[in-house]
Formats: structure tokens, sequence, C-alpha cells
């Protein structure tokens, strides 16, 4: 059972939905209980960054996702958002402090001639080969959308899977154990977002 | 490179799905027409007038959002009658992945930066209906009932003063036409316009499409008129404005 947190936040029922196509059983919850007892979690997107840490605090899940995710190695996929929450901090409506679980800031894409938003079907580039992104196909064409994102990696222990580039470039899909992040929407990103829900949840750490 | 989108809008009123001309509803299909592998974007409109969000017969528009939420894999913006944020998460529960906003921003165009400070600007679409009276792009409201004071340009730089996400441009007079996108009106917000932008209403053939991507800023075509978008339809443009050279996701 996959337990997608509900941090009021986030496009939950989406990925419900595509847990589903995928073949996995889930469940949206903020329960304590639901959350210990689950075999992965997935910490949605959709929402500003200093939101996203307020309501974590404000239903008192730092704690208990510290204590799955860091002691007890429980594999967590973060989302857009979701993933961004994991980083040390976010300049996005001023300077915020993440999860730190990931050792690297978030920050607006530098753009001059292209916009931002970065909205649409975007390319990335294959950093370090991992089972996560096998049989993706068309330059594992994704879904994003976002303006802010984790520019450089200064963390030795996580590893890029995928760069994408708007201009500026920005690690797409990366991993430290049981920790995964990903930029853009599997959830929305037709078979390629199933087949890396299938990789990301069928049994392979990073 | 990013792609550029072809979108489906759908416009529902009831929670019936309808195609529309002159933002009239016009005749009623089904969504089995839509090609739910090849569409980029999926935009859902409630066009019941003056349905509020807690109105219980909203609950026929949440059903059939629900339903075709479980159905795709591609994002789902949904809008028609958004006033506050509770709308946006009440929306977002119930399967879409953005929403677009229009008469709220216009009564009170602080929202907009009340909206995207909880939900981060790329979950706000602003949809601007537009009319050309004497010789000026006009703004309108009330599903593209009522004149506002705007002029479009003028509009168009306080949406983005106010941290929108994306610009969602219809037509009023071009709905349902099927005689092509309104150019002019595109061609006029060229100088003005920095973000993501949608353009609606007109298209009648693939050159239709092709003409709208000569503006480089365009960064997706949204059409209404999908009952002759069967089955593989969307297909078959993607691979024709492949052959123009166009970045497209096929």
């Amino acid at each position: 059972m996959i337990c997608i947190i509900d941090y009021e936040l986030g496009n939950k029922l989406s990925i419900k939905n595509a847990l589903s196509k995928a073949g996995f059983e889930s469940l949206i919850s903020n329960s304590k209980d639901e959350i210990k007892s689950a075999d992965s979690l997935i910490l949605p997107g959709v929402g500003s960054f200093n939101e996203g840490m307020d309501n974590l605090k404000k239903l008192d899940l730092i704690d208990i996702l510290e204590e799955e995710v860091l002691g007890n190695k429980k594999k967590i996929l973060g989302i857009c958002l979701g993933f961004q929450l994991m980083a040390n901090e976010s300049s996005e409506n001023g300077n915020t402090k993440g999860l730190g679980w990931i050792n690297n800031s978030i920050e607006l894409l530098k753009v001059k001639d292209l916009k931002i938003p970065h909205v649409g079907w975007n390319n990335s580039k294959v950093i370090n080969k991992s089972k996560f992104i096998e049989q993706l196909n068309a330059d594992n064409l994704l879904y994003y959308n976002h303006s802010y994102a984790m520019r450089i990696n200064n963390d030795e222990k996580f590893k890029i899977i995928l760069g994408c580039e708007h201009e500026d470039s920005f690690i797409s899909l990366g991993a430290k154990e049981n920790i995964i992040g990903i930029q853009p929407h599997p959830e929305k990103s037709q078979l390629n977002g199933i087949k890396f829900l299938k990789n990301c949840f069928g049994g392979f750490n990073a | 490179m990013l792609k550029k989108r072809i979108i489906t809008t759908l416009t529902l009123q009831n929670g019936i799905l309808f195609r529309t001309r002159n933002f009239e509803p016009d005749y009623r299909y089904t969504h089995n027409f839509i090609d739910m592998w090849s569409v980029d974007e999926i935009i859902i409109l409630d066009i019941t007038r003056k349905l509020k969000f807690g109105d219980k017969n909203k609950k026929f528009f949440f059903k059939t959002l629900e339903q075709i939420s479980k159905n795709i894999v591609v994002p789902l913006t949904v809008g028609g009658g958004i006033e506050k944020l509770d709308d946006i998460k009440t929306l977002l529960n119930n399967g879409a992945d953005k929403v677009v906003i229009n008469s709220v921003a216009l009564e009170s165009p602080k929202k907009i930066n009340s909206f995207a400070s909880k939900y981060g600007k790329q979950c706000i679409v602003v949809s601007i209906d537009v009319k050309k009276i004497d010789n000026e792009f006009i703004v309108f409201t009330d599903y593209g009932t009522k004149k506002t004071n705007y002029k479009l340009k003028d509009w168009i730089k306080i949406v983005q003063d106010e941290g929108a996400g994306e610009i969602f441009l219809q037509s009023i007079e071009f709905d349902g036409s099927l005689e092509g996108y309104n150019y002019e009106m595109v061609n006029h917000i060229s100088q003005v316009i920095n973000l993501p932008l949608i353009v609606s209403s007109g298209a009648g053939n693939w050159e239709h499409f092709e003409k709208l991507f000569e503006f480089d800023f365009v960064s997706a075509a949204s059409t209404t008129n999908i009952y002759h978008f069967t089955e593989s339809s969307i297909k078959s443009l993607k691979n024709f404005l492949k052959t123009k050279k166009l970045e497209i996701r096929v």
C-alpha cells in the first residue's frame, strides 16, 4: 500500500488515479498510523513552498515523516513541490527552510528569452543510468509545471538521474537511497509517467 | 526543448458535455470522442450560468470531472465559477491539477495574487474573453456576456503583475466559427505577453494551428469543437504539425 501524504495541497486524486493505472493500491491520508503502516510514501506537489512547509508543521507530520524516511528508510517519492520540500530551503515567496533531506537549494529558474512558469512537455537527458527510467521512450518526455527548481547539486549522496533544460538547466529526477525526487509530474505524463511509477514502486531502490 | 501543446477544452453544462458557438451551448457530445493519449492537456469549464460552488447542482459537474480524471493521464485544468481559495481546493480534490479563473479576477484582481501565493503561480490560469468593439479589443466577463472597462493589453499587464501562471485567451466572436484563430488579436498582444499563452476559439483545420504557432510566443493551441476530432484526429493533427518542423509531442 502506498500512502499519498495529504498536507492539504496538491493534486492527490490525480496521483491516486495514475497509481491505480500503474497497478498499485494507494490511499490519501495524513494519519500517523497509516503513514507508519504504508509500504511506501508519496509527497505530492502543486502549491507554494512556504505554504507546503507551514502545512506539514500545522498537521504535525514532520516528525513521523523523518522517523519513517530517515529512520526506517521507507521509500518516499517527492513530486514537484513534494520533491522541492525535501531540500534545505527555497527562495519562493522569501526564504523558507525545507525538510533538509537533500543538501540542496530551490531557486527560481534563470531565463531571459524563454518564459516561466516552465509549463508543458519537455525532454530530459540521462545523467546517470537508473532502473527508474527503464523503458521510458521519446527522450524521456515528461510534463512539467513550475518556476522554481533544484538547479545545482551539492549533495554527494544525491544521484542525478535525469536533467532538463529550459534555458537554465535543473534536476529533473534524482535519488538518495530511499529518497526519490522528481520535478515533472509522472501522474500526468501519459505512458512515460506510468512506466516511471511502475519502476519506482516495483521494488527497486536507487 | 519545450513542446507546443495541443489542448482540448470541454465545456460542461449541468455536468453534460457541450460544444459551444459564440459562447452558447450548441451541440451535445460524449467524452468518448477525445483521444486521451494524444492530447497534451485538457481544460474543463463549467459553463452553467450562476452556479456557485456551494450549490447542490454543482455535484453533477464534480461527478463528470471525477469520471474524466479517472480515465486520463494528462494535466487537467478546471474552471467555471471559482470565487475563493476553498473552491480551488475542492477542484484539486476532485481531480484537477490546475485551475482557470476569470470573472473573480476581473472583480478583484488582487485575488489572483492571493490564489497564487497559496497554490503557486503555476496552478493559476487566467482566462480572458475578448470581443472587438469599435476597433478595440475589449475584455468581457460573466461568460462573455458583460463588457468590462478593460482593454486587452491593459488587462494582460495587470494579470501578469498579480502573479498568474498562464493566460488562456478566447475570442468570443471566433468561438465555434471554424474559420481560424483570431490572429489579429494574438498579434496585438505580442509585445506585452510574458507568460505561457494558450490561444482558443476558431480552429477548423490543421493549417489554422500551423498559422497560430507561427507566433513563437504561443505555447498552446486549444479547441473546443472536438466533434471532428474523433479517435485518431489529434494524432493526425500532431503528425501534420511535426512535418511542419514544429516541436510537438507525438
